[in-house]
């Protein structure tokens, strides 16, 4: 078998392995919290004005969504229902579907997610090259790296905050919450694009500050390293330009440990978006499984983490699928020449 | 004969906040046009020093502090960084230490070839360069796939050679081969000392040799220097030092050394070489040399001509029955 393909196979069966157990934990954990997803559904009814016998219809409910059977029966189930797509139906939002309710919110988290993660690692890499590269030569650039370290070690959602009360609360630049304006009607015109943005700038600047310091340091240190080796050295030896020498010899040689790190941090990145969308009431996904978990609304949470993990797990198969094309010494005979 | 290189009273200290290391100290040597030089020492001695000196790559802390470095009687030392830059490879070029790592991993040999000519202004297409180094790969004896492989798909021998073979690609007026065996095993290194000196006829180009084994010296060099704690101490044509050493450090290395004819137990230099950073007063050599005098405690010697073309740095040779004694012994 062509080993590429046999090496993508073993990636691939480790991304289902992933999302088999974590699924297997999502699905037992919040069942294990005690409280009643119930009382979600009715204090919603008690806000329209209905009144009910509240522990009949309690029971009534606990059927219809099956909690009334043992866990392992539900959990079959479960397994049953998502082997043929269905999520489910959400407890606290009844009776909206949960694929629909992700499916809304989806392009929210991916968008601020994407856009923020490539920025982020990308700039912090290349300036982290090009001051690591220069070391004392940098002069006031250097001044970059306690910056860096400040706000590397900044939790996301601290920074959220301070961003929020700056330039949302104290001198009004940007809006406090939401993706966009209450009024606006979605849709592909300028208004409401430029809205979107305005109202992304603070999410996105809180988590694009943070991971940027750490990809900065990171690229840093790894240039440095690598100024040592010998083929830098032989690479100077030959006369080549500093610029090729740092971007063809240097930089390329420590693409792989950032990309490595890039597969690593994917998670935290997801999570400490999680936490961003709260505070900035952003209509993404970790704005649903916040709501969804507060209201033990398990369908939503179980739906909204498995859209995670598998966004998390396809990520890393897909850096892992592309480090033979980084670093030729992970390429296999066959397909990386002789 | 011209001179192609002339290192002048060359100094280059390190400044390390445990104090100033002289690794370099007061050198001075000629390597001749088309000349094969040798420059024989212990770890530490300096030789390698003086590669990247000529090279101009000596880095912080390490500073050339005094000295001339003429290269077909150009004073690299006063040229510009980019006038040096383009100066290596063209004029002057390294065979580095340390053949398993000096080839960039991410590359195909070719693409390191082709940044090389276009470091130079050279204009080729593609295919033209390609052709250049393929030319240059069969003068070192490998196979013209070798330019289309990444490093890895290489053994280390064959590394070396393709370093060589870049080394070529401008033709040189002098090429410097810091320790190129070192990593390899003996029967390689014969081969790969073999190809540099085919190299070096078929180019006309004076090559430095730096190592410590004897053995490839004697068979590669027509000259030799030997170092010792930053020093030049002798200087001369390779078999007069072989067969008459004039510093007493030069007579007991080639004492150490094992032979085939003679079963008695190896001569070795007792102690150990000094810091670079703690160097004795007087003659460097003088805590380890068996004819200590006390002149040569307080006072250094000069480095002089004691035989035809023979240097050396010792004050044996100003009196005469010492000297006798370091003749007579050696003759035995």
């Amino acid at each position: 078998m062509n080993p590429y393909i046999r090496y993508i196979g073993e990636r691939l069966i480790l991304l289902l392995a992933t999302i088999f157990i974590s699924m297997t934990v999502v699905f037992f954990v919040p069942r294990m919290v005690p409280g009643e997803p119930m009382n979600a559904i009715f204090a919603n009814m008690a806000a329209v004005g209905g009144s009910m016998n509240a522990q009949e219809m309690i029971v009534e409910y606990r059927v219809r969504f099956g909690l009334d059977r043992p866990v392992w029966v539900q959990y079959l189930s479960f397994w049953r229902e998502l082997a043929q797509g269905n999520l489910g139906i959400s407890i606290s939002n009844f009776p909206s579907e949960v694929s629909g309710m992700l499916l809304s919110a989806l392009p929210w988290t991916l968008g601020l997610l994407t856009v923020t993660t490539l920025i982020s690692w990308i700039a912090g890499s290349v300036i982290g090259a090009v001051i690591g590269w220069r070391g004392r030569k940098a002069g006031v650039a250097r001044l970059m790296v306690p910056v860096a370290l400040v706000l590397y070690t900044t939790p996301y959602y601290i920074l959220a905050l301070i961003l929020v009360f700056v330039f949302a609360f104290h001198w009004p630049i940007f809006p406090l919450s939401g993706a966009y304006s209450v009024g606006m009607r979605p849709g592909l015109n300028t208004a409401f694009i430029v809205d979107v943005v305005r109202h992304a700038v603070l999410p996105a600047l809180s988590i694009l500050l943070v991971s940027l310091g750490w990809w900065f340091l990171s690229m840093r240190s790894l240039i440095i390293s690598l100024k040592g080796e010998d083929y830098i050295l032989n690479a100077e030896a030959m006369g080549i330009k500093e610029r090729r020498i740092l971007w063809g010899y240097a930089f390329r040689n420590a693409l792989l440990p950032q990309t490595t790190g890039l597969a690593i941090s994917l998670g935290h990145i997801v999570g400490g978006a999680l936490i961003t969308e709260v505070i900035f009431a952003y209509p993404g996904i970790g704005y649903r499984i916040y709501n969804a978990i507060k209201s033990l609304d398990y369908p939503l949470i179980q739906g909204g983490v498995l859209l995670i993990i598998i966004s998390v797990a396809l990520a890393n198969f897909l850096i892992d699928a592309a480090y033979p094309l980084i670093d030729p010494r992970i390429r296999f005979e066959g397909s990386g020449g002789s | 004969m011209t001179s192609i290189l002339e290192v002048n009273d060359l100094r280059v200290y390190f400044h390390t906040p445990r104090g100033m290391v002289k690794a370099v100290d007061n050198v001075t040597f000629d390597v001749h046009a088309g000349e094969r030089f040798g420059l024989i020492g212990e770890s530490g001695s300096g030789k390698s020093t003086i590669a990247l000196a000529i090279m101009r790559l000596i880095r912080s802390p390490g500073r050339i502090e005094s000295g001339e470095i003429r290269l077909e009687g150009e004073n690299l030392l006063a040229l510009s960084d980019e006038e040096m830059r383009q100066r290596r490879l063209a004029g002057v070029a390294m065979v580095t230490q340390g053949a398993m790592n000096s080839l960039n991993p991410v590359m195909r040999i070719r693409q390191q070839f082709a940044d090389g000519l276009n470091s130079h202004g050279e204009t080729v297409t593609v295919d033209e360069a390609r052709e250049q180094l393929v030319d240059l790969l069969a003068r070192v004896g490998l196979k013209p796939e070798a330019a289309d492989v990444y490093p890895h798909q290489l053994s280390g021998g064959m590394k070396q050679r393709v370093c060589i073979a870049l080394a070529m690609s401008l033709r040189p007026s002098l090429i410097i081969a810091d320790e190129p065996t070192s990593a390899l095993d003996v029967v390689v290194q014969r081969q790969v000392v073999q190809t540099l000196r085919q190299v070096q006829e078929e180019l006309d180009a004076a090559v430095i040799l730096i190592g410590h084994d004897m053995g490839l010296m004697a068979q590669f060099a027509s000259r030799v220097g030997v170092m010792y704690a930053g020093k030049l101490v002798e200087e001369g044509p390779v078999r007069a030092i072989f067969r008459q050493p004039e510093h007493p450090y030069t007579r007991i290395l080639m004492e150490s050394l094992p032979s085939l004819d003679e079963k008695e137990t190896l001569q070795v230099v007792k102690g150990a070489p000094p810091s670079a950073a703690d160097r004795p007063a007087g003659c460097v050599f003088h805590p380890r040399c068996p004819f200590v005098m006390d002149r040569c405690i307080q006072e250094e010697p000069l480095f002089r001509e004691v035989a035809p073309e023979q240097w050396a740095a010792c004050h044996l040779h100003d009196e005469p029955a010492a000297a006798h004694s370091l003749s007579r012994e050696v003759a035995e």
